[in-house]
């Protein structure tokens, strides 16, 4: 899908009409809209959301005033934003073109509507927002169009949610619904088999399974809810606390916070990694602590009896074997046959040493040895980790303390603002950590419903297998559980296929453009993504270098899901191809990195639409941008009443300089001016 | 010295399945076998020569009963364990003497081992029913403490030969 052009009329600082027209050429695949801070850049990029969604940017105001105040006075109560798209993935012709529009007035939305142009003309399109979840499905239009200056909270820890968008992304999200259904039709068919065979084992069972398909869902809607909430929060949360940074008193504290917060999360890991090692040291000593005092006497034991002569036996079962064989005992006295030293000696055997007695004795010998050294080495073992956990437990008591100070102090500032940034970031948190626990109470639900259910079909299919099944359900059974196993199978190689290329292609990203050797890592349970320092260390997402990670994960996604990597994939089914709108992409980033994100962000997507201060220009951005820009148009905010000592602020491109703002206008707007 | 198998055959070694969910908690799982805590053992063998550790410890064996759970002697082998059945009879019944480590007795030995182990799985139930909420290595550290402590075993070790 891409952008052709949008209309925007009486749309927050917009007065009247407007229209802007997108580059959609492959090479010059690149629109920039330049504009100061409140020129409308943000406006902009809502325009574009709203129109396909009907919802904001988290971190857009005012929500409620959607119509420009200068028209509302002159009496117009409606604004709307048109968006003409061409969606590249139907088959059998080159393209399709449709207009969506959708118009409201401050009080509530009053019309969506989606048509298809074919010829000039325009024909509805029923259900038009299934259409448009086709081109972009809801839950991705986040990850296409978005405030890059929140890109603090984009979160790559694996949280469910975010593994669901990123399959959806990639398409993976179709197979999983086939599988849904392959799955239903093989449940139909095992109720049928329970039903044909009459048995009571099998009734009981598939009665079992049918109470855990029901209940399944519901928790797994639960699930997915907590966890988009506990994303909601947290994006909420860092966008909170990226504010408090903002602010020259609390600056210091927010700070200090950050590095003793992921000084507890190193330390939380590593008490992890000393309660293994005491699991593992008690559970390795423990047979050999108890046992230790018996061996010690059995041991003396066996000393004593070795010393006497008597361990091993004095003689061996070869020796009595040869009596019998030869008649003949080692004296010189006959040994026949059914006498009675024959008997004698034969009852030797059950004391006489032999190859086998010898190498028992000695493998119990060994291991009392190693029963004393267990034993003898745990106390101090075990009181080493213990004490290096004790020791951690205090530091991340004298954190916590911290923090506690650090929130009394944030709160004794004598500033309102930040009184209620802390406030709202102590309720944020609260919320989260509730969330966090019922999310996890769900999960829990959840694994031990399906291990119930995983249990109950190998029962189901050791009853069935005892049981006389008709003929043609045993067939279509086979056929469903063999395709199953073939769409799961090669659904798990593309998945495998996937994350191997996302992780190439991303650490040859950061290869590139970090000047620090870190490297990415993803997780293939959860796909979240971890930077990873040349010591193998975590590297936390809030730095300049995970800022870069996040831009360059979106990127090389987006790159992905269009064929644009080195390496590519024959995908299943259709990912998601989608232009990428960013507005204030790179005032979140180190300048060092602006240049180098800026071009990989052209590289890798078939169109970029990106809203940028002047601010945020430099010569690196510039230059990484240039060869790739299609279109560039200024937002020029005009302001009422005279300039009087008010600044003009310009832009320098291509040796010119351009106004951004003006003053004198009949009423304060922004206009759209294209610079060819 | 050699590290195959000790056994002339493989045998198998049954546990009361009233414990399984003691073994689960020494290896860390839930009923469902899913990982839920730190491990003291990676597999069932781990915790059953434990319990059959703290049975000859304390004196306490015990019948396995009907309803029951096996282990092959052959996976005691691969865990470098096999040795204690052979040393845990030895240890807990006087009458049995090194004898009893001969191929004919191989039989009796392994039961002799059940026993102890059943009455160790019996002794760690109530340790962890009296402990709950406490990890697992927390509980087996308490309990080799209290032995450090005092010991009831009998002072006078049998005569083996």
């Amino acid at each position: 899908m891409k952008l052709i052009s949008l209309e925007l009329s009486d749309f927050r600082c917009f007065l009247g009409s407007h229209r802007i027209e997108f580059s959609h050429d492959p090479e010059r695949r690149v629109t920039i809209f330049h504009g100061e801070n409140g020129a409308g850049k943000t406006n902009l990029l809502n325009a574009i959301h709203w129109c396909f969604t009907g919802k904001f940017t988290p971190r857009f105001q005012d929500k409620q005033i959607l119509v420009n105040k200068e028209a509302s006075r002159q009496g117009r109560r409606e604004c709307f934003v048109e968006i003409v798209l061409q969606d590249e993935s139907e088959r059998g012709s080159s393209s399709a073109i449709y207009r969506i529009r959708r118009s409201a007035t401050n009080d509530r939305e009053t019309g969506f509507e989606v048509f298809r142009v074919e010829k000039g003309n325009s024909t509805v399109v029923p259900a038009g927002q299934g259409l448009i979840h086709r081109f972009l499905p809801a839950g991705l239009v986040s990850w296409f169009f978005f405030d890059a200056e929140a890109i603090g909270s984009l979160e790559l820890s694996g949280s469910e949610p975010f593994r669901q968008d990123l399959r959806k992304t990639l398409g993976f999200d179709l197979v999983d619904t086939l599988l849904a259904d392959l799955e239903a039709v093989y449940t139909k068919r095992r109720q049928e088999v329970a039903s044909q065979t009459n048995d009571k084992d099998l009734k009981e069972i598939q009665s079992r399974m049918d109470d855990i398909d029901r209940a399944l869902p519901g928790l797994i809607e639960e699930r997915d809810k907590h966890e988009r909430k506990v994303s909601e929060l947290s994006a909420e949360l860092e966008l909170v606390r990226a504010e408090l940074a903002k602010k020259p008193k609390a600056e210091p504290l927010e700070k200090n916070r950050r590095s003793i917060e992921a000084e507890m999360a190193g330390f939380s890991r590593e008490k992890l990694e000393y309660a293994r090692r005491a699991a593992e040291t008690v559970g390795r000593a423990a047979p050999a602590t108890f046992l230790q005092t018996l061996v010690a006497r059995l041991a003396g034991k066996l000393d004593e009896q070795e010393v006497r002569g008597r361990l091993p036996s004095p003689f061996s079962d070869q020796l009595v074997d040869d009596i019998l064989k030869d008649h003949k005992c080692i004296c010189g006295r006959d040994v026949n046959e059914g006498t009675e030293e024959e008997k004698r000696i034969r009852d030797l055997l059950k004391f006489a040493s032999t190859g086998e007695l010898n190498r028992r004795i000695n493998a119990v010998r060994y291991l009392s040895k190693d029963v004393e050294r267990f034993g003898r080495e745990f106390p101090a073992d075990i009181q080493s980790i213990r004490s290096k956990m004790a020791s951690i437990d205090r530091s991340i008591g004298s954190r916590e303390d911290r923090l506690k100070e650090i929130t009394q102090e944030l709160q004794g500032i004598d500033q309102d603002e930040i009184k209620k940034l802390e406030h709202r970031r102590i309720e944020l948190e609260a919320a989260r950590t509730s969330i966090l626990m019922s999310l996890g109470a769900v999960k829990h639900q959840i694994e031990n419903v399906e291990a119930r259910k995983a249990d109950l079909k190998v029962r189901y299919d050791l009853t069935v297998k005892r049981l006389a099944v008709n003929a043609r359900l045993n067939k279509e059974m086979k056929k469903v559980q063999r395709l199953i196993a073939y769409i799961t199978a090669a659904a798990k190689e593309q998945e495998k296929r996937a994350l191997n290329v996302l992780s190439i292609e991303l650490n040859s990203v950061l290869d590139r453009y970090l000047t620090k050797h870190y490297r990415a890592k993803i997780d293939p349970a959860t796909y979240a993504v971890q930077l990873i320092d040349e010591d193998g260390k975590k590297v936390g997402h809030s730095t300049g270098e995970g800022q870069v990670l996040k831009f360059a994960f979106i990127a090389t996604v987006v790159a992905m899901a269009a064929k644009k990597t080195q390496e590519k994939i024959e995908w299943l089914s259709v990912p998601t191809v989608a232009p990428l709108v960013l507005d204030a992409p790179f005032s979140a980033l180190d300048p060092v990195y602006q240049g180098s994100v800026a071009k990989n962000l052209a590289n890798q997507t078939t169109q970029l639409v990106l809203m940028i201060s002047s601010a945020a220009w430099g010569e690196s951005v510039e230059e990484a941008l240039e060869p790739f820009v299609g279109k560039r148009y200024l937002i020029v905010s005009k302001e009422a009443g005279a300039r009087g000592q008010k600044p003009i602020k310009t832009l320098h491109l291509k040796g010119r300089d351009y106004e951004l703002n003006q003053y004198g206008a009949a009423h304060p707007e922004s206009v759209f001016g294209e610079i060819a | 010295m050699s590290r195959g198998p000790l056994f002339s055959k493989e045998r198998v070694v049954y546990w009361p399945d009233e414990f399984s969910y003691v073994v689960d908690f020494l290896t860390g799982r839930d009923a469902t076998g899913r990982v839920v805590a730190n491990p003291l053992y990676s597999l069932n063998t781990g915790a059953i020569v434990l319990a059959a550790s703290i049975g000859v410890k304390y004196g306490r064996r015990r019948d396995v009963g009907n309803k029951r759970k096996e282990i092959s002697t052959a996976t005691f082998a691969g865990q470098d364990l096999e040795r204690y059945i052979f040393l845990i009879p030895l240890l807990g019944n006087p009458d049995l003497g090194t004898d009893v480590l001969r191929v004919e007795n191989e039989e009796t030995l392994v039961r002799e081992f059940e026993r102890w182990a059943a009455g160790g799985l019996e002794i760690l139930a109530g340790e962890i029913s009296e402990s709950a909420g406490k990890d697992a290595d927390v509980i087996i550290q308490r309990l080799m403490l209290q032995r450090e402590e005092g010991s009831p075993e009998s002072e006078e070790m049998p005569e083996l030969i």
